[in-house]
């Protein structure tokens, strides 16, 4: 019979358990003595030996400490699940109320700074019943956050806008018209507003075609039948948010002013200066 | 004229004299060393409900160790016996440093072996099947050999040494493993 390591490593369990037969035992024990790499194997099997012991005697460690640690009353038990009880509340509260805390600051800021009428009412008694929340604002008051600015580079094309359907526009395509463009804004409704008051007193002249500008992307707002485009990228003939421009056939600027201000006057201004450029 | 014997105080007294062996054993046994005191303390009281069953064919110690494997194995069932006692890192360290114990003085476990790596092996023997841990940590109780072994757990010396080589393999390679 040939005895070699893979003979060896079969019988290792036979071996190790002194369940081989005399002469197996012996041939094997022969090969431990010869072969460095089994005598390693079985050896290493050995060495877990002082850990287990090891083991053993730190779990004693643990039963004998345990059997002498002091044992806790129910009522300690009870007291410490009550504290720890106790601390997850507090600590629920504190985040509750660091969550809360921007509307909160808010009511304190309306609280330091009544409204002056309100003030006044103070002494009487109010008979209409007001069932809002009182330091609730009023969803209607609030201005409108208009989305941001888009970055415009220099090199970017004076003008060019996009209609509603999709298409791109240049100058060229008004080259034959005048026209004029204002660039309203949403969070500014009176720019929307004047600039419908021009397209209902002008709208009607053939040569004029009037563009109401969105550079942020803002749908029209509701009411307002003016022409609207987007804005794409273009530096609107260096036209502000809430001004208007007016563009003679050769597409040259005119004439550029604010949007804001009385209506009346605006229109007055636009009506003379439509006239002098010969728009009927 | 002699004395009849006292049962009740001979098994005070061999209960008394085989306590830390019997500890031991219970440790070995036991999911959780921190019940084996009370393992071992139940384990006496079954014992001594009933010695009448004893019939003297091993010796007391080996039969009360039975006892102290069967309730080891049951004890962790017992959820209100797990509940019944808190134990706190605390004590524990404090005895630990504390030392000696006039009943018992365990070998440090920190004269040899770091105490991060005691864990680990801890951790690995504690992952070993049941029937493979219970002859592995047995087999270093002091003084315990494999007929014990067989004898206490009524199985066949064979089948103590086949479980404790497999014990002893899984382990190494659990370790190995563990180290790369």
């Amino acid at each position: 019979m040939k005895v070699d390591c893979r003979w060896f490593s079969t019988n290792l369990e036979a071996f190790f358990c002194e369940s081989l037969g005399t002469e197996d035992f012996k041939l094997a024990s022969e090969h431990l003595q010869t072969c460095l790499s089994c005598r390693k194997e079985f050896q290493a099997l050995h060495e877990t030996d002082p850990l287990v012991k090891q083991v053993l005697a730190y779990r004693m460690t643990k039963a004998r400490a345990a059997a002498f640690a002091p044992r806790r009353s129910m009522g300690f038990q009870l007291g410490l699940a009550t504290a720890a009880v106790a601390l997850l509340a507090v600590l629920g509260i504190v985040i509750f109320n660091q969550t809360e805390r921007p509307k909160g600051s808010a009511n304190q800021s309306a609280a330091q700074n009544p409204d002056p009428s309100k003030a006044e009412d103070k002494g009487e008694p109010s008979l209409s019943i007001d069932r809002t929340k009182p330091d609730a604002p009023d969803p209607r008051l609030q201005p409108v956050k208009p989305p941001p600015e888009p970055a415009i580079s220099d090199n970017a094309p004076e003008f060019q806008v996009i209609t509603p359907e999709g298409y791109s526009k240049s100058l060229q395509d008004y080259r034959n018209r005048i026209l004029l463009f204002g660039v309203w804004s949403a969070d500014r409704p009176e720019t929307s507003q004047n600039l419908q008051r021009l397209y209902q007193a002008f709208g009607t002249r053939r040569d004029l075609q009037i563009l109401g500008i969105s550079s942020r992307g803002q749908d029209r707002p509701a009411g307002m039948t003016f022409p609207m485009v987007f804005n794409n990228g273009s530096r609107l003939l260096e036209t502000r948010v809430a001004s208007y421009a007016i563009v003679d056939k050769d597409g040259r600027v005119q004439w550029s002013d604010t949007l804001v201000g009385d209506s009346n006057v605006l229109i007055s201004k636009v009506r003379a200066k439509l006239d002098e450029l010969g728009a009927h | 004229m002699v004395a009849a014997p006292d049962p009740q105080s001979d098994f005070e007294t061999a209960a008394r004299d085989c306590r830390p062996y019997l500890l031991q054993i219970a440790v070995a046994s036991a999911r959780n060393p921190v019940d084996a005191e009370d393992i071992v303390q139940e384990a006496l009281l079954r014992g001594y409900r009933g010695m009448e069953r004893f019939r003297g064919d091993c010796p007391l110690r080996i039969w009360l160790s039975r006892i102290v494997v069967r309730v080891a194995i049951n004890h962790h069932r017992s959820a209100a016996r797990r509940l019944k006692r808190w134990v706190f890192f605390g004590d524990v360290e404090m005895e630990r440093e504390d030392g000696s114990h006039p009943e018992f003085d365990p070998p440090d476990p920190l004269k040899n072996v770091p105490r991060e790596r005691l864990m680990d092996v801890d951790q690995q023997v504690n992952r070993l099947p049941a029937e493979f841990k219970l002859p592995l940590l047995m087999l270093a109780v002091d003084g315990m050999t494999i007929p014990e072994i067989a004898e206490i757990l009524e199985i066949p010396q064979g089948t103590v040494k086949s479980r404790v080589f497999y014990a002893r393999k899984r382990l190494k390679s659990a370790l190995e493993n563990k180290g790369k």
